[in-house]
């Protein structure tokens, strides 16, 4: 029974603030999608949408075929867990956490091995009868997430599910909702602020800016061939610079960049035409005297900070004026202050277009 | 050193306030309160035989004579009984007619919504007995003074305002997500209702129904001159004995009457309210 998502053109404005402008996106059936983006840009409003909590100003929602703009939230069969955790105050967790399967009219027995499993799942076995108000901000962020979960609806929607959960149990609760929503197959739009957390489970990674979308990608491909300036600083850290393209052969450019000419593996650039450039800290590779004397792309600048950051170091560089970030080895001998030299390879170069 | 004593001082005084301040308001309340209430109790035990005058402390002869009076040769057992039943009717037509004008106002972005809301607390401010006086040629124009329906009606009148101002705050304070929670997980209209309206607002509608209950209660102006003479309640016998035949014993009977089941409501309420719902209503959200 999975099923797919169709988002179709929706507008969304609150009185004349346009939360979502022309958002459009299909996800296949069982797919797991996140939504990425600064705060603000409309991430809950869309999820809102969906759930139909809002009704859109234009455009079309769609589960499989049908289209939902008419049919009111409570006969959506979609869960969210929302980014307030929005708990019944005066219920208790288990209550909480069965109130979908009793409007879906569950047995008792099945009601009862589910929240067993869910509850183990969220690790809050012994609070079933706590009030909300008796529980911290993580275990209260749980419940959200165990009741939302425990439906298995057609639709999942997450609003920062994990934003509350220390390092440790948000990496396990992670693996645990995906493995139980790849397991029943349930369409996923999950939103979060945690770069690292989107790439680390979803499928497919929307981002999002000012209520539009920016790129809608697979991890991999929105990490490495970011579309945009923003979506290339957003995710991940990035060196960005404006270059102008003076010699394109083959599938080879070469481009003149703040941090010197760069040879560019790129498909479409013609000379004299500008772009921006984005190459990942990790990309770029010291050189030492005794590997690739002769390496193209060689960058040189003096080292202002060197910050060891535990599974690598963080070298500031400074070149031509502006400041270069570079991912070491994290026991490269590389002191503040000396002056090194770097390389990258032409194909892990990223050019954009805006 | 001399800086050094200056603080301690100033600590000093800081402590003995922390102290001192809630006993003050502790003594007033006292004061205020329970002089009044200690008052009436003497008065009303007072032999009519030993007249308790102005030098003596405290009367000189203690009898239960006023209370007996009281209740073999007045109407004060009729008048107690009018005045729970209309307390109690008064407050249920308050709740049939505040919810869901509450509902509206604090739910829903209707237009003229915050004109209504200040329309609706004029009865507060209006004095009883201007609005008494022309609320009862209405009333009694429409053929209801003197009955029941017509005390009921007036007895809303007061106390809706009280009702549906914490209703309407209660309703505005609940957050939406939670409403759309209940609505995402496949409640209907009823469920969402009865699971998380109703429990959420319990602390309001307890707190207002109190209120409801003892205005009622208390009410004299309108009940007087809407209802009278057919329909006595508690405070219209307590003024009959203010007026020209001024008795004060018979008079503190009467207000004891009137105050101890309010003092009862008001005790049982509050702790109720406390233990049961505020922790609800209070948690973080
Ligand atoms: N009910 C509303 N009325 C007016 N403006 C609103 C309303 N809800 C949201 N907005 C505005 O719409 C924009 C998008 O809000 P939204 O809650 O979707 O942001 P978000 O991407 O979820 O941000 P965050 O990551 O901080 O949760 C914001 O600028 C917000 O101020
Ligand atoms: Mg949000």
């Amino acid at each position: 029974m999975t099923t797919r998502l169709i988002v179709n053109g929706i507008d969304k404005t609150f009185g004349d603030f346009q939360a979502l402008s022309d958002v459009s996106f299909t996800i296949e059936p069982g797919q797991f999608v996140t939504l990425l983006g600064p705060s603000g840009c409309g991430k809950t409003t869309l999820l809102r949408v969906i759930a139909g909590f809002l009704e859109p100003e234009k455009g079309e929602i769609l589960f499989g075929d049908k289209v939902m703009n008419d049919v009111p939230p409570n006969k959506r069969n979609t869960a969210m867990c929302f980014q307030s955790y929005a708990l019944f105050p005066h219920k208790t967790v288990y209550e909480n956490i069965i109130f979908g399967l009793r409007m879906r009219k569950v047995s008792a027995d099945e009601q009862r091995k589910r929240v067993k499993e869910v509850m183990e799942m969220v690790d809050l076995v012994g609070l079933e009868n706590r009030k909300p108000y008796e529980l911290s901000g993580g275990q209260q962020q749980r419940v959200a997430l165990a009741r939302a979960i425990i439906v298995r609806p057609e639709i999942l929607l997450f609003d920062e599910p994990l934003s509350n959960l220390d390092a440790k149990l948000r990496e396990k609760v992670r693996v645990d909702i995906r493995n139980i929503q790849h397991s029943l197959g349930i369409t996923t739009v999950y939103v979060t602020h945690d770069q690292a957390e989107a790439l680390a489970i979803s499928d497919v990674v929307i981002a999002m800016n000012k209520g539009r979308i920016v790129q809608k990608s697979d991890p991999k491909t929105i990490y490495n061939r970011p579309s945009t300036k923003f979506v290339a600083d957003f995710i991940g850290s990035a060196n960005i610079t404006p270059g102008t393209c003076t010699e394109f052969a083959g599938s080879t450019a070469v481009v003149d960049s703040l941090y010197g000419v760069l040879r560019v593996q790129a498909a479409d650039l013609t000379p004299g035409e500008e772009a921006f450039l984005c190459i990942r800290p990790e990309d770029f590779v010291p050189i030492f005297a005794e590997n690739a004397p002769h390496a193209v792309n060689v960058v040189t600048g003096s080292v202002l900070h060197a910050v060891y950051m535990g599974n690598s170091l963080d070298l500031f560089v400074k070149v031509n004026d502006h400041v270069v970030r570079i991912s070491a080895a994290k026991d490269c001998p590389i002191p503040e202050g000396s002056q090194i030299s770097f390389t990258v390879q032409p194909d892990k170069i990223c050019v954009m277009k805006g | 050193m001399n800086n050094y004593h200056v603080k301690s001082q100033k600590k000093l005084t800081r402590q003995l306030l922390k102290i001192l301040l809630p006993f003050g308001l502790l003594s007033i309340i006292i004061v205020w309160i329970g002089v009044p209430i200690l008052y009436a109790l003497l008065w009303s035990f007072v032999n009519p035989e030993f007249p308790w005058s102005y030098p003596d402390p405290f009367p000189k002869n203690l009898s239960l004579f006023q209370w007996e009076y009281v209740f073999k040769y007045t109407t004060i057992v009729k008048s107690i009984g009018n005045s729970f039943l209309l307390a109690f009717v008064t407050t249920i037509v308050c709740f049939i007619l505040a919810l869901p004008t509450a509902y509206a106002l604090g739910r829903r972005k209707l237009k003229g919504s915050e004109f209504f809301k200040i329309i609706m607390l004029l009865p507060m401010v209006f004095p009883g007995m201007a609005m008494g006086l022309f609320l009862g040629r209405m009333l009694h124009g429409m053929g209801v003074s003197g009955t029941y329906l017509g005390v009921v009606m007036v007895h809303t009148l007061v106390s809706l305002p009280y009702m549906l101002r914490i209703l309407v705050v209660n309703f505005e304070s609940m957050p939406q997500d939670l409403i759309d929670a209940a609505s995402n997980l496949g409640a209907g209209n009823w469920v969402k209702f009865k699971e998380v309206y109703l429990p959420m607002i319990l602390p309001g509608l307890v707190a207002g129904a109190m209120f409801t209950f003892i205005t009622s209660m208390e009410e004299f102006n309108l009940t007087f001159i809407v209802g009278a003479p057919d329909i006595t309640t508690i405070p219209t016998v307590l003024y009959s004995y203010l007026g020209e035949n001024f008795l004060r014993t018979r008079a503190s009977v009467v207000s004891l009457i009137l105050l101890i089941p309010n003092l009862i409501l008001l005790i049982v309420a509050e702790r109720k309210i406390k233990t049961e719902y505020m922790g609800a209503a209070l948690g973080k959200m």
